[in-house]
């Protein structure tokens, strides 16, 4: 198998690896594509219809990030057609677009490039058949708004008449790209795609998706991971008008995020009917050894592992000694940060068709290219019969990295022999998430002579592959000038389905050092900011090498950029003139995470003893921005998300199941959670980079330093007990 | 059968009357811009507007709102197609990302904004609270609300 990300199964979670990405327009008519021979399909991004649209085909799935109108932005800017008159359509799943997942925050890096060049290329193919057309040197034509421009008399051809012409002229080797000064679409707002069908509710999601003659099914699945199925009884279901019938299904894991957990499928004509039936099932179910799990048993793990020498050294500096005697005085931390579920607004769901020859499945995802291989591999079913459509999905923050309920719908048409939607309750969607993984630090701090003179930090997790390589991130990667320095790994043993969620192990790991580092700023009696810039290289450029795998091994961190941000952001925020009262308080952080930077600064208030979130300021620099709106929402939805996770809730384990499985006991951020916002992006001629995660890990340090500036508090656990 | 009347039209459908109406909507009449998030009246995704109040149509029995009328975001802007001046609002902010809890939001502020078109800030937090956004569209959302108020 050498397509794509198959072979890269065991690490998801961060950067795609592009593979064998051909980049060249294809110019054949391809007849799927042809609706009565008057659509050219110029390359697998972009068709042109000489009825007058552009279609261009979003490669990513859509899951709130943006993608549909980013990605369709830059072929737009360099074909330049009219934005206006642009239609999106989801692609299929297929080699001809390269990694189509989203995942990383790397959907605008990854495609940047290849976007321009496609729509550079079917421009420069429009502009040869106009200069055919009009016998005059291409050097005399002009492209604006979807038309080829004659310059010398001022006549105008269509992108939509020169279309028939321009499909038929040889793909051009290399062309010219805009120069930034030319950009017109690039880098201005503009608002979503789906804007209009969402408002109307005509947008479709998976839960919204059909495929003909489907029936509905709900799942019973065992609340504790790993229990096996003793027995069933299902005549009470089989009662219930509607449901046709009730099939038991195997657990199968082909890989660690298609982990079928099997169980009870109840089939039925409406989701009415099927959750009723699942209601009335009556299931005896061996729990197994993960029943045992529970928080008190965590914290008893993390109290023995943290005597422990660590499984994996990632940085030790040479002259650093366990017990650093030099300093003149250690401060320790020890924190717990707690398993976290993704709550998607749309619960996981997935349509599918099954039949020997070829597979239809449909639904929301993050990653269609890995469902089509998956099935292609297990069912051996060519690729090109299995077909992926992806929905508008209600929203991923790497839960739908993890493709587990697409492939068990399909199973379930495949048992069933009838085409079907799998439609998880929202416990199931919780019970059976793939959790952000609880992780525990033991961190020791040594001052010497009023400096920060050595940072010991022990982190434990359970790892998303066999090893340390996302888990350290945040943390290994440490880019502050500390003299003496042992950054070290232990994998944390749980049976809990643990997964990627939006920034992974900057989740965690971005909280502790900053909290960490803001603390012994106020233990010196220093100015946080302060502390930070001192911290700061003097250099630009901070290379880190960490022993692990690819390009993970080599950490590079442009101070400029990390310093910029936080200056930015205290600036905008007036934090040098800020005066502190015993009823409010600032607090600020700030993380890399890949090559996007981010600062934020909290600021709260205390009323009638209820600390209140009054106002954040956030700064990002994330390259060169293709759609500020984009940008800015994901950094409102960072912080929407960071305010839960801090202030609000988790997931605890007793007896091996998750215990805040709807919203009742785990509340989000609502409306008025929500504090005044301040946000900044930085101007950058730097490459793209991500926006999704970026602007994630440092808003609830921020929180945390901000509250503890108020009231001393020192957070060793999140939430925060406020 | 049990008769509903939904965006102003005559249903007949064959469901029993304890079916919560959200999947009657969804999976009887093709009407699937109100959706799943919670089953339990905590997320607001499934609302709908019966006799004018904006009310989560994932716990109501089918058969108590019976000769009610049902309004849903497909209803919302008027028969010739004009959309709703919330909807116009929602487009002019930009409010939506992936967009799953937008027909929710929609109905709660178009009921709420109709009975009070000139609530304070605290009024506006408190109705559009009770609805989840995970994607964290809230700032837009009271944006939005804003020009309605305002009249702009």
């Amino acid at each position: 198998m050498k397509r794509r990300e198959f072979i890269n199964l065991s690490f998801m979670a961060g950067g795609g690896l592009v593979l064998g990405f051909n980049y060249s327009c294809v110019s054949t008519k391809r007849d799927k594509f042809i609706s009565k021979g008057e659509k050219y399909l110029f390359s697998p991004f972009i068709e042109i219809s000489d009825e007058g649209t552009i279609t261009i085909y979003a490669p990513i799935p859509e899951l709130g990030q943006g993608v549909r109108t980013a990605l369709p932005m830059i072929l737009a800017e360099e074909l330049d057609a009219d934005w206006e008159q642009i239609v999106v359509k989801q692609a299929i799943s297929g080699d001809q677009y390269g990694n189509m997942a989203a995942a990383g925050s790397t959907s605008v890096s990854r495609f940047y490039e290849p976007l321009r060049k496609a729509g550079a290329t079917v421009k420069m193919m429009l502009k040869i058949a106009a200069s055919r057309h009009w016998d005059v040197s291409i050097n005399e034509l002009k492209t604006k708004d979807s038309y080829v421009i004659n310059t010398l008399n001022g006549k105008k051809l269509s992108y939509f008449e020169l279309a028939e012409a321009a499909s038929e002229v040889p793909i051009p080797e290399t062309v010219p790209l805009k120069k930034v000064s030319e950009f017109r679409i690039i880098g201005k707002a503009k608002k979503s795609i789906d804007l209009l069908d969402i408002v109307t509710g005509k947008a479709v999601y998976g839960l919204d998706a059909t495929i003909d003659g489907m029936k509905y099914v709900a799942i019973e699945r065992c609340p504790v991971r790993g229990g096996k199925l003793l027995a069933f009884d299902a005549q009470r279901s089989l009662t219930v008008e509607g449901v046709l019938k009730v099939i038991p299904i195997e657990p199968y894991r082909p890989i660690a995020y298609a982990e079928i957990l099997g169980g009870i499928a109840v089939i039925a004509n409406s989701t009415s009917a099927a959750l009723k039936g699942k209601k009335l099932l009556s299931v005896d179910w061996d729990f197994g050894e993960t029943q045992k799990e529970n928080s008190l048993i965590y914290r008893e793990i993390f109290e023995e592992l943290k005597n422990k020498p660590w499984e994996d050294e990632l940085r030790k500096t040479p002259n650093y000694t366990t017990e650093t005697k030099a300093d003149d005085e250690v401060i320790d931390f020890e924190y717990e940060i707690p398993f976290w579920a993704h709550y998607c607004m749309e619960p996981m769901n997935f349509t599918a068709h099954f039949s020997e020859t070829e597979c239809l499945l449909k639904g929301p995802n993050q990653r269609p290219q890995l469902i089509q291989d998956l099935v292609s591999q297990i069912y051996k079913i060519p690729l090109e019969k299995v077909v992926v459509e992806s929905t508008l999905a209600g929203g991923g923050f790497g839960r739908r990295l993890a493709v587990d309920y697409a492939l068990e719908a399909l199973i379930v048409s495949k048992e069933s022999g009838l085409p079907v939607k799998v439609i998880w309750t929202r416990e199931d969607d919780v019970m059976h998430d793939y959790f952000r993984t609880i992780s525990f630090h033991k961190m020791k701090v040594g001052i010497k002579k009023g400096l920060l003179n050595s940072w010991f930090h022990h982190i434990m997790t359970k790892p998303i592959g066999d090893g340390p390589i996302y888990e350290v991130q945040g943390a290994a990667d440490l880019p502050f000038i500390i003299p003496n320095i042992a950054i070290g790994y232990s994998k944390f043993p749980t049976n809990i389905q643990i997964g990627s969620w939006r920034s992974v192990a900057h989740t965690y790991n971005s909280f502790v050092v900053n909290n960490t580092i803001t603390e012994v700023a106020a233990f010196l009696n220093e100015d946080p900011l302060e502390f930070y810039l001192k911290l700061m290289d003097t250099k630009d450029i901070v290379t880190i090498k960490l022993p692990l795998r690819g390009d993970r091994g080599e950490v590079v961190c442009d101070m400029r950029r990390l310093r910029a941000v936080l200056v930015k952001a205290a600036e905008l925020a007036n934090w040098n003139q800020y005066n502190k009262t015993s009823n409010s308080a600032m607090g600020l952080a700030c993380a890399f995470y890949k090559t996007s930077y981010a600062a934020h600064v909290v600021e709260v208030e205390k009323n009638n003893g209820r600390i209140k979130l009054k106002r954040i300021t956030a700064v990002l620099d994330c390259g060169r921005v293709i759609n500020p709106l984009g940008v800015k929402a994901q950094m409102e939805g960072s912080i929407s998300d960071a305010i839960t996770v801090s202030l609000k809730s988790n997931i605890t384990i007793e007896n091996g199941q998750p215990q805040e499985i709807n919203f009742d006991t785990h509340p989000v951020t609502r409306l008025q959670d929500m504090p005044e916002l301040q946000l900044n992006i930085m101007d950058s001629n730097e490459e793209p980079s991500g926006a999704g995660e970026p602007p994630f890990p440092s808003v609830a340090p921020a929180i945390a330093n901000a509250i503890f500036r108020l009231n001393g508090n020192k957070t060793r656990k999140l939430p925060i007990s406020i | 059968m049990i008769k509903l009347n939904v965006n102003n039209k005559e249903y007949y459908v064959d469901v029993k009357s304890d079916e919560r109406l959200l999947w009657v909507l969804r999976d009887h009449l093709d009407l699937k811009g109100a959706k799943y998030g919670c089953g339990i009246a905590q997320c607001g995704v499934c609302k709908v507007h019966i006799n004018g109040k904006a009310l989560p149509s994932c716990i109501i029995p089918v058969g108590t709102v019976i000769g009610s009328k049902i309004i849903t975001i497909e209803g919302l802007a008027s028969p010739d197609g004009k959309l709703h001046p919330v909807q116009k609002a929602w487009m002019e902010e930009n409010v939506p990302q992936c967009g799953y809890c937008q027909p929710g939001q929609i109905m709660a502020a178009a009921a709420f904004l109709k009975d009070n078109p000139n609530p304070t800030n605290e009024e506006i937090e408190g109705v559009m609270s009770g609805n989840v956004c995970r994607c964290g569209t809230y700032d837009r959302i009271k944006k939005a609300i804003k020009i309605l108020i305002s009249g702009d």
